[in-house]
């Protein structure tokens, strides 16, 4: 905790450019899309990070190479909860290759802070405020690897 | 006595150039360093510093002295009645890996060899530090490890362990104050029921030793072990207390430099007593250190400790109490708290409805308060109570009101930042 980023108390988290929490994440962790959703999975898999406690389930309908539906479960923190349904809500019609290839990509920029591009800059762009906080990286990063294992998975 | 701590300036990291304005309620992870202590380890190292136990020059035997000297500074901290039964390590984990793997191990392989049955016992609320050595141990002996139930209040079920301990049970093995729930196990109790039944003691007091005064002798434990960084001290230095008379038959387990009488290249006979246990060169400085810390607890004495924090404790239990979404791991019974009002925790583990305890750390630190998330290394204790996670409150000398209030103003705007 350096005193360089240390927020004056009067300053509520919410309004600050370098806070995690930022409103459109808070939004996707209040109603987030996906959460609990009823698809007809035809492929799953369990995420775990054993030092926070997030633990989900992420679920994806694919047909003829196409997602057709997802899906996520479980209980974890917000950061997880909403890089979940960002991915929810922004996968759904790609195909697997996309799909890999994407999350190749958001993997990188949240690990890596390689800056996302195009479309899935302005889709994923709330899920860059963990950049400033290493310690909460893996909790933006569980869905997507949880995807991938998903993906790999055979149903 | 009033709310403000009378010791937070005697702690350097709350100096205006570092972090004045730290709410630091994790003191159950580590206990942040008073400047007597960091400087008795600048002075030792920069002017006093050599080799301990090998030289036969005066700078070393100095040093030599020094440590000796320890032993008995700590054996009366804790209420030992003689240095010979000290044994300086590396921490609270080492010292119970020591004695796992050099009192219980043959023991455990002695009744192996005759094939008799063993079991270890331990209670529901151990740190993972007093859980896996015994996991390894009874997975590697075929023996039982048996796991002592915690009672609503958190501590120790003793009727539950009276029907565990048995005349196979080789050791039994409890912490004198959880590190998540902050409560005292009965420990002369504990023991003297084990004695009944013959078992051997092992005391993990990690947490207790910096909140009272430990009397290992009243408890009559066969061992205790500690760490110096949950006393104020620095990290990397630990201590073993133990009966001397199981010395003699413990073999040594790590080997090395200091603990040898004779060494051919077959065969090498070991020293006798605690010295036997510290093989290589000893971390004088985290030593110097330890003492530092112990003298500074003697200085402020532990009635006014106990005042202060005791105080401390009721206020932050109390403040955290009436906020409607707070969902403390245990509920102190109101019958407990009107019988023992002192008995209060200076470590709570806690949930806020709704809001995962990460993001409670995480909206925490970003108003300055140091709380730590997550199971504290006490996984399955979580998992017996029900939940995966909690965020956990300890407090420390340099703590008063104020933070306690800081705490409560943050978790109030974490909750309404989550859930409104
Ligand atoms: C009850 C208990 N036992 C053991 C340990 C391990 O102590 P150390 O890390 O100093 O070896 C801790 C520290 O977290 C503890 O709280």
């Amino acid at each position: 905790m350096s005193e360089a980023s240390q927020q004056k108390p009067d300053q509520p988290a919410v309004h600050d450019d370098h806070a995690l929490y930022q409103q459109a994440l808070l939004a996707h962790h209040k109603s987030p899309v996906g959460y609990n959703l009823a698809i007809v999975a035809t492929h799953s898999a369990q995420g775990v990070n054993a030092t926070c406690g997030d633990d989900i389930k992420i679920a994806v309908e694919i047909e003829q190479n196409y997602l057709q539906a997802l899906a996520f479960y479980g209980d974890s923190c917000a950061i997880c909860r909403a890089s979940a349904s960002m991915l929810c809500q922004h996968l759904k019609g790609l195909s697997v290759a996309e799909v890999l290839a994407l999350s190749q990509k958001v993997k990188a920029s949240l690990s890596e802070n390689v800056s996302l591009i195009g479309v899935a800059a302005e889709q994923f762009e709330p899920l860059r405020s963990v950049e400033k906080f290493p310690v909460r990286k893996q909790c933006a990063l569980l869905p997507w690897t949880t995807l991938e294992q998903a993906l790999n998975a055979t149903s | 006595m009033t709310s403000a701590s009378p010791w937070k300036q005697d702690f350097p990291i709350f100096s205006s150039h570092a972090h004045p304005s730290l709410c630091y309620l994790d003191s159950a992870a580590t206990c942040l360093t008073p400047k007597h202590v960091a400087d008795a380890v600048y002075h030792y190292q920069c002017y006093s510093h050599a080799n301990s136990h090998k030289g036969l020059y005066q700078l070393s035997a100095n040093v030599t002295e020094k440590v000796e000297h320890a032993r008995e500074t700590v054996a009366d901290f804790i209420g030992a009645t003689s240095g010979a039964s000290i044994s300086f390590n590396s921490g609270t984990t080492e010292g119970i890996n020591l004695i796992a793997f050099s009192f219980v191990e043959p023991i455990l392989s002695d009744a192996y060899k005759k094939g008799k049955p063993s079991n270890l016992v331990i209670s529901a609320v151990e740190h993972h530090a007093n859980l896996l050595p015994w996991q390894r141990l009874a997975e590697r002996y075929q023996a039982e490890l048996r796991v002592v139930k915690i009672t609503d209040e958190g501590i120790m079920d003793l009727a539950h362990l009276s029907q565990l301990l048995d005349n196979n049970t080789r050791v039994l093995a409890f912490s004198h104050c959880s590190n998540v729930l902050g409560r005292f196990n009965p420990a002369e109790q504990i023991c003297r029921i084990a004695k009944r039944h013959h078992v051997p003691t092992i005391v993990d007091g990690a947490q207790a030793v910096a909140h009272g005064k430990t009397n290992v002798s009243a408890i009559d434990c066969d061992f205790y072990v500690f760490s110096a960084h949950k006393l104020y001290g620095p990290t990397g230095c630990g201590v073993m207390y133990g009966k001397t008379e199981h010395f003699e038959q413990m073999r040594p387990y790590q080997l090395g430099g200091g603990i040898v009488s004779k060494v051919n290249f077959t065969e090498s006979d070991f020293v006798a007593g605690a010295t036997k246990f510290e093989p290589g060169s000893h971390h004088v400085a985290g030593i110097v250190g330890l003492v530092e810390a112990i003298e500074y607890l003697h200085d402020i004495s532990w009635p006014d400790i106990q005042q202060h924090m005791e105080k401390l404790a009721l206020y932050l239990n109390t403040s955290l109490n009436e906020l409607p979404y707070y969902q403390p791991l245990i509920v102190p019974s109101a019958k407990r708290l009107a019988a023992q009002p002192t008995e209060v925790a200076s470590i709570v583990s806690f949930r806020l409805k709704n809001v995962h305890c990460h993001d409670v750390a995480s909206l925490l630190d970003s108003n300055n308060i140091a709380v730590r998330a997550g199971h504290h290394c006490a996984q399955p204790l979580h998992e017996t109570l029900g939940v995966t996670a909690t965020v956990r409150a300890s407090l420390g000398l340099y703590n008063d009101f104020s933070d306690v209030d800081k705490l409560v103003a943050g978790l109030d705007q974490a909750y309404q930042l989550m859930t409104g």
